[in-house]
């Protein structure tokens, strides 16, 4: 289970750490795209596994954010 | 001497083809939790309302002259009523023959097209099977093979320039039966029971090797969330019966009567929302909720999305205002900012078609920072569908209100409305438009000047600043650059206003547009 840039963007912030547990619904990171800052949530509640990107690169639709595990 | 016994054998004949495929193949439909086509049309008209057209079809077995049994035909249609209007209602029987071709008698699915274009009645196809289209068992039936032709396409291509089609697709369904699914102005999935592909898991497998269950393959979720082939995605039946009245609710019978006004008002046309003060952050960075917008702009509760999951940059649906049913736009700035993308395009593409094929006016809240960008995008073909999208709002005809809720940037900004006519719109004081946002355009226009200045960065702020002060609305007005800006809380009593002038002017240009729709 992951959550996904909805869309083109660059990464503005990660709120949340490695080990966090995250609630379905939960806001994880803020993506900025056509320079509008869009919230990320989580559509499944679990624990972050892994955090493959970092504030400031650019991610493609589609592409992993958070990895989680329940 | 009356005709008695030919009167009790034509009810004898009526209860033998409600048999359908026989109780067995009936149980069989019910465990894999779908209702059966008779079940189907009655929950989806008004009780007692269908009028079944050959109910006698069928194959019959006789012994001795007399008839014992009669595999009724697998395609049922006919007339009934939605909300008190007439329709044209047609499905296929999944309990016959799994819906396929060799079960069907003398194309019955033609005629209930060739009624509606007649009669000029929206039509509904229920469909559950290949809707018509071939299966092997043909050849082994007809001991020779034949050249492909696609029964009555003239006539269902026809019907989408002059009544409202709705596709629903009840079951796995394949090859012509997708096709008139799809062949629509509204169509529809069932999640988890219905499938839609043009071949299925087996013929797939032996054409390109690929292994797949036909939920992977066409479940809702490839096509009305990835592929956009379909609208909408249900959780029921029952919820795809709504979905179909409500839609049909908006729509008129035909291109030439103007869509129906709903008989009750019961939202003031002078409705006021405080929220909509507040409701656009005064940080550009920050989005909004669009469809609160709406729900706080138009009649309560008469919003009616379509196409939710695919294209989300844009929203579109129906709904009403002080009663009166329009097509309505909007952007999402929480979905990729609100750009334009390829499959948003295509979606503006039809929903417009829609719109003007019926003379539903269009109102276009607009929130637009231009076509999506980057190499995605690129490759995606945007500029192209995007052009598609543009041709769309010029060919249209009804009248049409945009209200400039914050950015009008770029070719897809300009195309909020036809500049070449009219152009009626209402801006709110959050409104921020341009050729090309000043951050990035500087950059592009004052290149020369940054990059030699000794602090590249602290010249950029400079001019940026300097651009910004120019920004205001109140510029552009002055200049009659938009001709009015408004408290956002009128934008209800406004576009009431606006929708009755509107309307007495649909009810001068009734009838076919001479563009033709495609699905």
């Amino acid at each position: 289970v992951s959550v996904r840039a909805p869309s083109v963007g660059k990464v503005v912030e990660i709120l949340v750490a490695v080990g966090d547990h995250v609630a379905a619904g939960q806001e994880v990171a803020v993506i900025e795209s056509m320079k509008v800052e869009i919230p990320v949530v989580a559509e499944r509640a679990g624990t972050v596994a892994a955090i493959p990107v970092s504030a400031g690169e650019t991610v493609q639709a589609g592409q992993v954010l958070l990895a989680l595990r329940d | 001497m009356s005709w008695d016994p030919e009167v009790d054998e034509i009810r004898r004949r009526m209860a033998l083809a409600r048999e359908m495929g026989g109780e067995a193949n009936v149980r069989r439909q019910h465990e894999a939790g779908k209702l059966t086509v008779r079940e189907r049309i009655d929950r989806l008209v008004d009780p007692g309302s269908f009028h079944e057209i050959g109910a006698l079809t069928g194959k019959p077995v006789y012994e001795g002259g007399t008839l014992v049994a009669l595999t009724p035909s697998n395609y049922v249609v006919g007339t009934g009523r939605i909300d008190g209007r007439r329709v044209v209602v047609g499905g296929d029987d999944f309990t016959v023959r799994g819906g396929a071709a060799d079960g069907s008698i003398a194309y019955k699915a033609g005629y209930g097209e060739l009624m509606a274009r007649e009669l000029r009645l929206p039509i509904v196809r229920l469909v559950d099977g290949t809707g018509g289209g071939g299966s092997v068992k043909t050849l082994d039936e007809m001991k020779r093979t034949y050249v492909p032709a696609n029964p009555a396409w003239d006539v269902v291509v026809a019907l989408l320039s002059e009544v409202p089609v709705v596709g629903a697709c009840m079951g796995s369904v394949a090859g012509l039966g997708a096709a008139r699914v799809v062949t629509s102005h509204f169509s529809l999935m069932v999640r988890g029971t219905s499938q839609l592909f043009v071949a299925g898991p087996p013929v797939v497998e032996r054409g390109v090797g690929e292994v797949v269950t036909k939920e992977e393959l066409g479940g809702s979720h490839v096509h009305a969330r990835e592929s956009g082939a379909v609208d909408n995605e249900v959780a029921s039946e029952d919820e795809a019966f709504a979905e179909i009245r409500r839609f049909l609710s908006y729509l008129p019978a035909n291109v030439w009567q103007a869509p129906p006004r709903a008989a009750e008002r019961t939202d003031p046309a002078d409705r006021r929302e405080e929220a909509l003060l507040s409701l656009v952050p005064r940080n550009r960075k920050r989005g909004y909720d669009v469809r609160r917008l709406l729900a706080l702009v138009l009649d309560r509760d008469s919003f009616f999305e379509i196409g939710r999951h695919y294209g989300r940059p844009l929203v579109t649906g129906l709904a009403r205002l002080d009663g009166y049913p329009v097509g309505v736009l909007a952007s999402d700035p929480l979905q990729g900012g609100g750009g334009l993308d390829a499959p948003g395009s295509e979606k503006m593409v039809r929903f417009i078609d829609l719109c003007d094929t019926f003379h539903l006016p269009c109102v276009n809240f607009v929130d637009q920072p231009g076509f999506l960008i980057g190499t995605g995008a690129e490759r995606a073909g945007t500029i192209r569908k995007g052009a598609r999208a543009l041709a769309a709002v010029y060919q249209a005809t009804v009248p049409w209100m945009s209200v400039i809720v914050r950015r009008v940037f770029g070719v897809a900004g300009a195309a909020h409305g036809n500049a070449s006519r009219l152009n009626l719109r209402y801006a709110w004081p959050s409104g921020d438009w341009g050729s090309l946002p000043i951050e990035g355009g500087v950059q592009a226009a004052y290149r020369r000047d940054i990059e030699s200045s000794p602090d590249p960065a602290a010249r950029r702020a400079e001019l940026e600043a300097k651009l910004d002060a120019l920004r205001s609305p109140f510029r552009t007005a002055e200049a009659f650059g938009i001709e009015e800006i408004i408290d956002p809380r009128d934008t209800r009593p406004l576009l009431c206003e606006w929708v009755a002038t509107a309307y007495e002017l649909v009810a001068t240009e009734l009838g076919p547009k001479r563009r033709g729709c495609r699905p």
